[in-house]
C-alpha cells in the first residue's frame, strides 16, 4: 500500500535557479515512483504586496546542493515505514532544473496561501530512477522575502 | 526588481472532471488539468486562446499541439525514462 510523506520550509532564503522545496530519488536502483499530491506556499512574515513566480518543476542529473539536504519525509500515517525519496528545502544548486519538466506555474502575492491538490491518480509522477526529482522553484520575486511551502507525495 | 504578474484565477473555468484543484487562502478558486503524455498541468482559462487536444487513445486531454502527435502516454513514458532509453 502507498504511504505519503510530507516535507516543508518555514522562512526559506530563495535562490531563483534552485530547488526551493523539492523532492529527489537519492538511491542507486529506487523501487518505488514518487507522485507529488499537494504543495502548499505562503508567507508567515510581514505581509506586503509582493509576488513570487512559482514553478513546479523536474529536476535531474544530480542532487540539489546547499540548504537543507536529504531531509526524511514526515510519513503522515506514523505506521509507515521511512521514505524512500528525500526532501531538499531551500538549496543554492546542485540539480539540474529540467528546462521542459515545468509542470506548474503561478504567479502568487506574498499575503496570499497558496494550495494545490492533485486528484487521485492525476499526479506529476517522478520516475524510479537515480535524480529524478521535482520541487517548487521559486523563479523570481518582485522583492526579496522568505515563503513557506510544504510539499506531499506518496510512494 | 524582476516582473512578476500574479495570476488572475477570475476567468479560471471549472471543468467536468478537474484533474487537480487550487484553493488560495482556503477557497477554491481554479481547476487544473493534466496532460495525458508529458504530465504538465495547467489552468484552464475562458478566452485564453491556448491551444490544447485530446488524444483519442488515452482518451484524455494533451497540453498543446507539442504533445497532440505521436502517442506516447505517460506511464510509457516513465518507462522510458527508467528504461535510460529517454530523458525528461
Amino acid at each position: 500500500m502507498a504511504s505519503n510523506y510530507a516535507v516543508g520550509i518555514t522562512n526559506g532564503a530563495v535562490t531563483a535557479a534552485a530547488c526551493f522545496c523539492g523532492i529527489d530519488q537519492t538511491v542507486a536502483s529506487p523501487l518505488r515512483r514518487g507522485r507529488v499530491f499537494e504543495l502548499e506556499f505562503g508567507s508567515s512574515i510581514t505581509p506586503a504586496d509582493n509576488a513570487s513566480r512559482v514553478l513546479l518543476q523536474r529536476m535531474s542529473t544530480a542532487l540539489p546542493t546547499g540548504g537543507n539536504t536529504s531531509i526524511a519525509g514526515v510519513a503522515l500515517d506514523p505506521a509507515d515505514p521511512a521514505s524512500q525519496i528525500l526532501g531538499f528545502t531551500a538549496n543554492t544548486g546542485g540539480a539540474t532544473l529540467v528546462s521542459t519538466g515545468i509542470v506548474l506555474q503561478v504567479g502568487i502575492n506574498m499575503r496570499a496561501t497558496f494550495r494545490w491538490v492533485a486528484a487521485p491518480g492525476k499526479e506529476p509522477v517522478i520516475a524510479a530512477t537515480q535524480y529524478a526529482g521535482i520541487g517548487i522553484v521559486v523563479s523570481s520575486q518582485t522583492t526579496a522575502y522568505n515563503p513557506d511551502a510544504t510539499l506531499m507525495w506518496e510512494e | 526588481m524582476a516582473e512578476v504578474k500574479v495570476t488572475d484565477f477570475g476567468q479560471a473555468v471549472s471543468v467536468r472532471n478537474p484533474h487537480g484543484g487550487i484553493m488560495i487562502d482556503g477557497r477554491h478558486v481554479a481547476d487544473t488539468l493534466r496532460c495525458c503524455h508529458c504530465g504538465r498541468m495547467w489552468i484552464p482559462v475562458k478566452g485564453s486562446g491556448r491551444k490544447r487536444g485530446f488524444c483519442l487513445k488515452c482518451n484524455d486531454v494533451t497540453c498543446g499541439p507539442q504533445c497532440a502527435g505521436t502517442c506516447l502516454p505517460m506511464e510509457k513514458r516513465l518507462g522510458l525514462v527508467e528504461a535510460g532509453k529517454l530523458r525528461w
